[in-house]
């Protein structure tokens, strides 16, 4: 069927724009807002809810800069419907310190020098707080491999991998003394 | 670019599922959506409606039932990488799983909908190919099971009607401490396979292989079992010279029909020269790699 006349009878009989009242968890507090069905998690986040440290790079799931933590586990929140994260708990990088105080691999980050444009440092923090927990003790390759599915442009992984290791021995040190 | 407008829908049970796909006018069943997202950006496919299977419990399960394994088709990539279970009586599908995508993706990504997309490249449909799978998929009018080597209809699409949902994944389990293999080559790590390459072996208890199973990925729309090679070692004490020439096998297989040589960058740049060896070294490469396992 001819592209111009589907549209034209899809507007009549069907309804694309349909909105929803998304209801989640963002950082521990509850949101809620409307938006239309085909918004990513990633345009919802940044657009309806105005947190803007989830970054939107390639926006096609191959960048991973748009990473942030449903449920406890790392997704792409560009290859999400926003209405797909209704009634779960979305961790963003704008969760990750406690009172102002950055969190160790935050930290670790920043010593390391981990970062220069920082575009990508949202989606390899969230990836990472996602590997540690799983993995508490990491050998460097495996830090490599967690790190296969975000790109940084700037760094040359090399302080983005020696971040991670560090922050993974001063999260053991305080697992250890708690 | 912003995604065409489509209509959602989000049913909680299967027969509900079915009953939208059956009465929709071109509805697309939305899995873990780390391949079909990036494809509705890029408009190489547009759907008027999409059916998100992600509230269906039903879906995701994984267990095993007189000496087979079954896997609803929503079980997650993550789930079965991180399975006890799986690592102990299907462990290639965790050598599989650990170079299929990221970790991020593996949260979202499923089996079926791994197979349902059906690129050349999926390392499950390798996995599922050297097991024999039988993909079981239902409709609102009934249900039916497919084996794997029937699975590919031709490039990209599995051999489903539009009323069809894949349901449930199943093959036969291998012996325990059956030899393991699968290993790939990819533009970088955990990128889509150019050429893959998975084996099976058990060892008769006196130097010789008593069954196996191979595959190549990559080398046409769909894996390609290396019967020939299967044959060719079944009952052998197995030697560097006999996977050598087993592995030379690869290259009497067909490539990709001429009009899909070059869809899709996995393949647009690598000559079919160039994969029918990979091909062949990868093949020989998990032979090894596996009878080293059955004989530990």
């Amino acid at each position: 069927m001819d592209r111009a006349i589907a549209d034209a009878q899809l507007a009549k009989t069907e309804n694309p724009e349909a909105t929803r009242v998304v209801t989640l968890t963002v950082n521990g507090a509850p949101h809620s807002a409307e938006t239309t069905t085909r918004t990513t998690l990633a345009i919802f986040l940044r657009e309806d809810l105005r947190l803007t440290g989830t970054h939107i790079g390639c926006a096609h799931g191959v960048c991973g800069a748009c990473t942030v933590m449903m449920d406890g586990e790392s997704v792409r929140s560009c290859l999400m419907f926003a209405v797909q994260a209704h009634g779960h708990d979305i961790l963003t990088v704008e969760g990750l310190s406690n009172k102002g105080e950055l969190a160790p691999l935050q930290a670790c980050f920043r010593a390391h020098h981990a970062l220069q444009c920082g575009f990508c440092t949202p989606g390899f923090l969230m990836t990472l707080t996602d590997f540690l927990r799983h993995n508490p003790n990491p050998t460097e390759s495996e830090v490599r491999q967690a790190l296969t599915g975000n790109l940084c442009r700037c760094t040359g992984y090399k302080n983005i991998v020696a971040a991670a290791l560090d922050a993974a021995k001063q999260m053991r040190a305080n697992a250890a003394a708690a | 670019m912003a995604i065409a407008a489509f209509s959602y829908h989000d049913p909680t049970s299967v027969p509900e599922a079915l009953k939208l796909l059956e009465k929709l006018e071109d509805a697309k069943p939305l899995a873990g959506g780390q391949s079909l997202v990036p494809y509705l950006f890029f408009r190489m496919q547009r759907h008027r409606h999409l059916i998100d299977l992600n509230n269906i419990p039903e879906l995701s399960y994984c267990s095993t039932e007189d000496g087979f394994l079954r896997i609803g088709a929503m079980t997650r990539q993550r789930t079965l990488l991180e399975s006890g279970l799986i690592a102990e009586i299907c462990p290639i599908l965790q050598d599989a799983l650990h170079v299929l995508g990221h970790q991020a993706t593996r949260t979202r990504g499923t089996i079926g909908g791994s197979l349902s997309n059906m690129d050349p490249s999926a390392d499950l449909f390798g996995v599922s190919a050297l097991h024999n799978a039988i993909l079981r998929v239902r409709s609102s009018r009934g249900e039916r099971e497919i084996k794997v080597s029937d699975w590919a209809e031709t490039f990209m699409k599995p051999s489903m009607a539009q009323n069809e949902m894949l349901c449930e994944v199943r093959w036969k389990l291998w012996p325990k401490g059956h030899g393991h293999a699968y290993q790939k080559f990819a533009k970088r790590h955990h990128d889509y396979a150019i050429v893959a390459s998975g084996a099976l072996m058990t060892h008769d208890g006196g130097g010789k292989i008593k069954q196996v199973s191979l595959v190549v990925i990559g080398l046409g729309i769909k894996p390609t079992r290396l019967t020939e090679a299967e044959e060719m070692l079944t009952g052998k004490a197995p030697t560097v010279e006999l996977f050598a020439e087993a592995a030379k096998s690869v290259r009497q297989y067909e490539l990709y029909p001429e009009e899909f040589a070059n869809q899709g960058y996995p393949r647009r740049f690598v000559s079919a020269e160039f994969r029918r060896h990979l091909g062949e070294v990868y093949a020989r490469r998990v032979m090894e790699a596996a009878w080293q396992r059955a004989i530990r």
